[in-house]
C-alpha cells in the first residue's frame, strides 16, 4: 500500500511539474534529419524548463503537406498552446501551414531562413537554369588554365592549393539542392517562388507569437554558402576564392605584359590574356551576381547618370581648336562648349537584395503577408542558410526569446 | 670636439631615431579612408575568450566595470557551454580573478540582458542572478560569499539599491501546478536572505494556457527610483486578454517607504490589446520609457500617465538616452533613429543600419555601436560616421563584432577606452576622445 501511495505521489508530482514546463519541437528543413538541430536541441534542453524536446526526422520529399502530416503524427500528442515550434527552412513553411490550418498546434513559432514566399533556386534547379549556371561557370573558369600551350589542365585548381573547380562553380550547392535534399516534383512545386501553395497562405493571419529570423550573408554569398553546405571552414573557402581570383589576375597581367613585349606572338598572348580575364571577372563579381539572380536575390535598375563627355567626332579637332584659340579664354571656352557637353543618360545597374545565400530576405520574412504581420522579425548578420542552425548569434536570439525578450514574452521558457 | 659633445650628439640622434620610430608606429595605429572614416585600428589589447576556436561563443550583452576591471566571460569548454567569469584588467586585458563556483555543473554563466540587469553591485559585493539560482561574489577576490537555489522559478534579472535587492519569479509550489504567476522577492545582498515581498495586482480574469498551462501574468521589468522623500518601485506586467493571444500591459508604482501601492494596475494602452515586451524600463527624471512591439512609449512614472508614443515600422529597441535628451532607437527593419526624449520628435534617421541586439555606448558626443559586424562610431548630433572597423576575424563563424560594446570615459587627459567582443576575442581600443 505504502509503495502504491509513493508511486501515485511521484506520478502526481511529475504530472504537476509537466504542467509548468513547455514543449519544444525542433523541425528541420529540406533534406534535414535529427542532426540538423542536434546542437541547439541539446544545449537548450539542459538549460531551460523543457519537458518534451523533440528533434525528429521528417520526410521532405512528399511536399510540404506530407511533411506537415508527419509532424502531426510524430508530435501531435505533445503539441498545443504550451509548445514552441523552432523551424529551419522548409520546416518553417510546414510550421506556417500547421499554424494556419491547425491553430494552436504551436503556442509559439520561430522560423530560421524559411522560404515563406518560396525559393527561386528551386524553380531554377527544376527548369535547368541552375545547370546552365554551373556549365557557364566551369567554362569561364577553365578558359584561362586550358588556354595555354600546356593544354587541358584538369588538376589546375588543386595545384594552386585551391578548391576543386566544381566547388567554385557551385556544383555542390546545386547538387545538394537537387539530389541530396530529395527535391521531388511535389516538394519542388510547393517550394517554388510564389508558388500556388505559398500564395494560399499569404492572406492568413494568426495571433500566435512569432519570431522570424532571417540570415543576411556577407559577400561572396555563394562561396560562404558552399562552404556551409559542405560543413567546411568558411574562412578557408573565402581565402581560397580570393587567392584564385588574385592568381587569375596575375596570369592576366603577365599575358598583358607579354603581348606588348613580344609583338610576333601578340595575338596569342592577347587571346590568353582575355581568357584569364574572363575567369578573373567571373571570380570578381559576375559569379556572385549570377548566383544572386539564380536565387532571386538580384535585380537590375536604371540609374540616371550625368557626365561631361566629348561630343565631337575627332579629338584632334578639339586639339586644333585649342591651338587656334592661342590662350584666349573666350575662344577656349567656345572650344570646350563645342566639343564637350554635360550629357544625361540611363545606365542599367545590378543590385543585390540581402539573402542568406539561398533565400532572399523578402521570402525569409514573408514580406507583405498577413501571417508575418505580427512577427518579431530579426536579422542574423553574417549568417548563411546553413550557419544559422549552429551560430552562437542564433543561439543568442533563442536565449533572448526564451528569456521573454521577443514577441511580447510569448516564447518565454524559464531556466532550469 | 670634446668627448661629451659626441655623447650629446649620440644621445640626441638616438632619441630622434626612437621618436621617429614611435611616430611612424603611431601612424599605423589606424587607417583612414578618403572620407575620413577609420576602417582599421590597432587594439590596445586583445585577449581570447574561448579555449577552443572550433566552437565560438558569445558573451555578456552588457559588461560591468568593477574594481578596475571589466566583467567578461571565458569559455573553458565551449562545446559543453562551460564558462567562467573573468574580471579583466582594463589596462592590460589580463584577468585579476576568475569564478565558476556554480551550483549545477552544466550551468552556463550568462548576462544576456543588454541593460545590465543580470547583476547588482554594491560596495565589494556582486549579485549574479541566474534564474532560480543566486550568487554573491566578492569583487576584490573573486570568492563566493554565498550562493543559493531559490524557491521560485525566475528569469535572470535582478534590481538593487544598496544592500537590498529584488528579483521576480513564480513560487515553485505554483510553478509545479502549471501556474505562471511571478511574485517579487526582496533579499539582502550581504546574507542572501530573501522573502516573498510583493505580488502585482493581477486581475485573474483571463487565465489560460500560454507560457504555462495556467498563465496568470508575466512581470516584464522593475525599476527602482529614489527621490527626496521616498523609495519607489515601478512594476510593469502583462496579462492575457479576452481573445486568444491578446496581451495587455499594466504599470504599477509601489512605495517601498510607505509599503503601499500608489497605483497598482494602470493599463498602458487602452486603445488596443498591447503588452510591454522584454526591453527594459529606462528612467530619466520624471519620465520612464519602455517598448511595446513597434511602439516606444514615454510615461510619467508618478501617475502612470502616457506622455507620448512613437510608432516604428517594426519591432523597436531603445539603445539609450544620451547627452540628456538624445534617445537612440532601432527598429528590426534595420533603421536607426534619434528622437527627442522629451517629446518623441525625430531628430535624425539612418536607414540600412543593422544593429546587433546588444549594448551601445556614448561618450563626449560620440555614439559607439555594433552594426553589420563592425564597430562603428558616429557623431551623435550630426551622424557623421567616424569609425567603421571590422574585426580581424570577419570570415569566421561568429567572428565579427556582435557581442557587446562598452566604454570608459577619458580621464587625466588620457582618451577613453572602448571594449568590444567577437565569438573569439575581447578587444580594447582607444576612444576618439
Amino acid at each position: 500500500m505504502k509503495t502504491k501511495i509513493l508511486f501515485l505521489s511521484i506520478c502526481a508530482t511529475i504530472h504537476l511539474s509537466v504542467l509548468a514546463q513547455r514543449n519544444v519541437h525542433w523541425v528541420h528543413g529540406l533534406g534535414g534529419d535529427t542532426t540538423s538541430w542536434l546542437q541547439f536541441a541539446g544545449d537548450f534542453n539542459g538549460q531551460r524548463q523543457i519537458v518534451t524536446n523533440t528533434n525528429n526526422d521528417y520526410p521532405t520529399g512528399d511536399g510540404v503537406g506530407g511533411m506537415v502530416a508527419n509532424i502531426q503524427t510524430q508530435i501531435g500528442g505533445t503539441a498545443g498552446g504550451n509548445s514552441i515550434g523552432i523551424c529551419h527552412s522548409m520546416g518553417g513553411v510546414a510550421g506556417r501551414q500547421l499554424d494556419v490550418q491547425n491553430t494552436g498546434f504551436f503556442g509559439g513559432i520561430i522560423t530560421f531562413g524559411s522560404p515563406l514566399r518560396g525559393a527561386r533556386v528551386v524553380n531554377n534547379v527544376n527548369n535547368g537554369v541552375a545547370s546552365q549556371y554551373i556549365s557557364n561557370a566551369t567554362s569561364k573558369l577553365l578558359q584561362g588554365p586550358t588556354g595555354g600551350i600546356w593544354g587541358v589542365f584538369n588538376g589546375f585548381f588543386d595545384l594552386i592549393g585551391s578548391r576543386n573547380i566544381n566547388d567554385f562553380a557551385g556544383d555542390n550547392i546545386i547538387n545538394s539542392v537537387r539530389n541530396n535534399l530529395n527535391l521531388t516534383p511535389q516538394t519542388t512545386n510547393d517550394l517554388a517562388e510564389e508558388s500556388g501553395y505559398n500564395q494560399g497562405f499569404y492572406g492568413n493571419s494568426t495571433g500566435t507569437p512569432k519570431l522570424v529570423l532571417w540570415g543576411n550573408e556577407n559577400s561572396p554569398i555563394h562561396v560562404r554558402l558552399a562552404a556551409g553546405s559542405q560543413n567546411a571552414n568558411e574562412e578557408q573557402w573565402v581565402n581560397a576564392w580570393n587567392d584564385a581570383r588574385q592568381f587569375y589576375g596575375f596570369k592576366r597581367d603577365v599575358c598583358e605584359i607579354m603581348k606588348w613585349t613580344n609583338f610576333v606572338l601578340f595575338p596569342l598572348w592577347n587571346w590568353r590574356a582575355n581568357n584569364w580575364a574572363t575567369g578573373y571577372n567571373y571570380l570578381l563579381d559576375q559569379s556572385e551576381n549570377e548566383w544572386a539572380n539564380l536565387i532571386g536575390g538580384g535585380f537590375t535598375y536604371q540609374q540616371t547618370v550625368t557626365e561631361y563627355v566629348f561630343v565631337g567626332t575627332n579629338l584632334a579637332d578639339y586639339d586644333n581648336c585649342i591651338v587656334a584659340a592661342n590662350g584666349d579664354p573666350a575662344q577656349t571656352q567656345i572650344c570646350q562648349d563645342t566639343y564637350f557637353q554635360w550629357v544625361t543618360f540611363q545606365v542599367t545597374m545590378f543590385g543585390r537584395d540581402p539573402t542568406d545565400g539561398l533565400v532572399p530576405r523578402r521570402s525569409q520574412i514573408a514580406e507583405n503577408t498577413a501571417w508575418s504581420s505580427n512577427a518579431d522579425v530579426r536579422e542574423l548578420v553574417g549568417n548563411n542558410h546553413q550557419e544559422m542552425r549552429r551560430s552562437d548569434l542564433s543561439r543568442g536570439e533563442l536565449d533572448a526569446a526564451f528569456n521573454g525578450n521577443r514577441a511580447n514574452g510569448g516564447l518565454f521558457i524559464p531556466t532550469r | 670636439m670634446k668627448k661629451s659633445g659626441f655623447y650629446t650628439i649620440a644621445v640626441l640622434l638616438g632619441a630622434a631615431i626612437v621618436l621617429s620610430f614611435s611616430c611612424q608606429n603611431d601612424k599605423w595605429l589606424e587607417k583612414v579612408d578618403d572620407k575620413g572614416v577609420v576602417f582599421q585600428k590597432k587594439a590596445i589589447w586583445k585577449v581570447e575568450n574561448i579555449s577552443n576556436f572550433e566552437r565560438p561563443r558569445g558573451g555578456p550583452s552588457n559588461v560591468k566595470f568593477l574594481n578596475g576591471g571589466l566583467l567578461d566571460t571565458y569559455y573553458t569548454n565551449p562545446q559543453a557551454l562551460e564558462n567562467e567569469f573573468r574580471l579583466l584588467n582594463v589596462e592590460t586585458g589580463e584577468y585579476k580573478w576568475r569564478w565558476r563556483d556554480v551550483i549545477r555543473p552544466t550551468e552556463e554563466i550568462s548576462m544576456g540582458d543588454y541593460w545590465g540587469k543580470s547583476v547588482h553591485i554594491n560596495n565589494n559585493l556582486l549579485l549574479y542572478q541566474a534564474g532560480p539560482r543566486n550568487y554573491c561574489i566578492d569583487i576584490q577576490t573573486g570568492n563566493t560569499v554565498w550562493e543559493k537555489t531559490t524557491g521560485y522559478s525566475g528569469v535572470p534579472l535582478c534590481y538593487g539599491m544598496g544592500d537590498t535587492y529584488f528579483a521576480f519569479g513564480t513560487p515553485l509550489e505554483k510553478f509545479d501546478q502549471g501556474i505562471w504567476e511571478p511574485h517579487i522577492y526582496k533579499g539582502n545582498l550581504k546574507t542572501g536572505r530573501e522573502y516573498d515581498f510583493l505580488t502585482p495586482n493581477y486581475s485573474r480574469k483571463y487565465i489560460r494556457e500560454s507560457v504555462s498551462k495556467y498563465t496568470v501574468g508575466l512581470i516584464m521589468d522593475l525599476q527602482l527610483i529614489k527621490d527626496s522623500q521616498d523609495t519607489l518601485m515601478v512594476v510593469v506586467f502583462n496579462e492575457l486578454g479576452p481573445n486568444k493571444h491578446d496581451i495587455i500591459g499594466f504599470m504599477g508604482l509601489y512605495s517601498l517607504t510607505q509599503k503601499s501601492w500608489i497605483y497598482d494596475r494602470q493599463q498602458m494602452f487602452t486603445e488596443l490589446p498591447l503588452g510591454a515586451d522584454g526591453s527594459k524600463l529606462i528612467q530619466r527624471g520624471e519620465k520612464i520609457y519602455l517598448v511595446c512591439d513597434n511602439l516606444i512609449a514615454c510615461f510619467e512614472w508618478r501617475t502612470g500617465k502616457r506622455l507620448w508614443v512613437k510608432d516604428l515600422p517594426s519591432f523597436a529597441e531603445i539603445q539609450g538616452i544620451f547627452e540628456d535628451r538624445y534617445m537612440v532607437l532601432y527598429d528590426s527593419m534595420s533603421t536607426l533613429y534619434c528622437v527627442d526624449a522629451d517629446t518623441g520628435q525625430q531628430i535624425w534617421k539612418l536607414p540600412n543600419e543593422t544593429l546587433s541586439y546588444t549594448s551601445s555606448y556614448c561618450a563626449e558626443g560620440i555614439l559607439y555601436y555594433l552594426s553589420k559586424g563592425n564597430l562603428r562610431a558616429r557623431d551623435l548630433k550630426t551622424t557623421k560616421l567616424l569609425w567603421d572597423i571590422p574585426s580581424d576575424t570577419p570570415n569566421k563563424l561568429d567572428g565579427f563584432f556582435w557581442v557587446f560594446v562598452a566604454g570608459l570615459p577619458s580621464k587625466n587627459g588620457q582618451k577613453g577606452r572602448i571594449f568590444t567582443r567577437t565569438g573569439y576575442h575581447t578587444y580594447c581600443y582607444e576612444a576618439i576622445k
